[in-house]
């Protein structure tokens, strides 16, 4: 069971089922701002799938694998930050 | 002695003369340390390009969301969907390659640089129909952003590819030896980091904010 979650075929139809749903809540005409957030917050899963499951971060050194979790968790905080912020400039 | 003994069994000490070596470790760490670095700091590049685009979105939030409204996210779905499938063909000949098999890795390798033309044939599209519709980058900020942000990734696909072919076309040499296969995982590695950017561009410029 463990092998199968880890296959890179496995990953990559999760990846993929991912970044379909996110387009379809963006055309799917719900509420923008919580669509917006949601949609970086896919992106951070699917980004941490790829540094994890891809790059293999999890048998790198272990300063590697928080380097890198540490990246993705800035970018996203950056996006999400700056979003609700404009929105409560606008 | 002892500590000599494993000295000599690391990887990264072993020449290369075109026979088989000794299998690597199965615990040791993917690629090398200089990779991993360098892709990091390229990481940290993006990252303050994120930063300087969400504060510039700040000053200008009708502007850039309207802006948003003339990408066409299908070209952006496109390229996100080729760059994970060409991620995933990378892994496959990083497997292929340890277990010594050429062909499959020349295989994998062939269809990884073949997904990275079709993102290059989707972008320059992409570009061909932006300014044939008069936008540049010097229409307003919002697309100076989205022309600088896309091209310099589009520049780490090229490398990438780059190194994707010099790799396919080394396999029928190389494929066997410890050295091919830490080279190929280095490339892996940045083939990986360039589908990790796009994961986060595509959202940021096509989809987050969009009225």
């Amino acid at each position: 069971m463990q092998r199968q979650w880890n296959s890179p075929g496995v990953v990559w139809c999760i990846l993929c089922g991912l970044t379909l749903l996110s387009v379809a809540l963006v055309e799917g005409g719900w509420h923008r701002s919580v669509v917006s957030i949601v949609i970086v917050l896919i992106a951070a899963v699917k980004s941490r799938l790829v540094i994890l499951k891809y790059m293999e971060a999890n048998r790198a050194a272990r300063h590697w694998r928080f380097l890198y979790e540490t990246w993705n968790f800035g970018v996203t905080a950056t996006i999400v930050i700056g979003y609700v912020i404009s929105l409560r400039a606008a | 002695m002892r500590c000599r003994r494993a000295e000599d069994n690391h990887p990264s000490l072993h020449r290369y003369d075109g026979r088989p070596m000794t299998s690597l470790q199965p615990s040791r760490s993917p690629g090398t340390d200089g990779v991993w670095t360098f892709v990091f700091i390229d990481m940290l590049i993006f990252l303050m390009m994120f930063i300087v685009f969400m504060s510039e979105r700040l000053r200008h939030v009708d502007l850039y969301s309207v802006s948003q409204l003339r990408l066409n996210d299908i070209f952006g779905l496109a390229n996100t969907l080729i760059l994970l499938t060409s991620s995933w063909m990378v892994v496959a000949a990083i497997q292929a390659a340890l277990a010594k098999d050429v062909s499959r890795v020349r295989w994998f390798l062939g269809w990884a640089w073949l997904l990275g033309l079709a993102f290059s044939v989707d972008k320059f599209a992409e570009y061909y129909l932006k300014i044939h519709a008069g936008i540049t980058p010097a229409t307003n900020s919002f697309f100076s952003f989205y022309f600088f942000i896309t091209i310099v990734h589009f520049l780490h696909v090229i490398a990438g590819m780059f190194f994707i072919g010099y790799c396919r076309c080394a396999a029928r040499l190389r494929v066997g030896t410890d050295r091919y296969v830490i080279g190929l995982e280095n490339v892996g590695l940045f083939w990986h980091f360039v589908d990790v950017l796009w994961i986060f561009i595509f959202p940021l410029l096509y989809m987050v904010g969009r009225r």
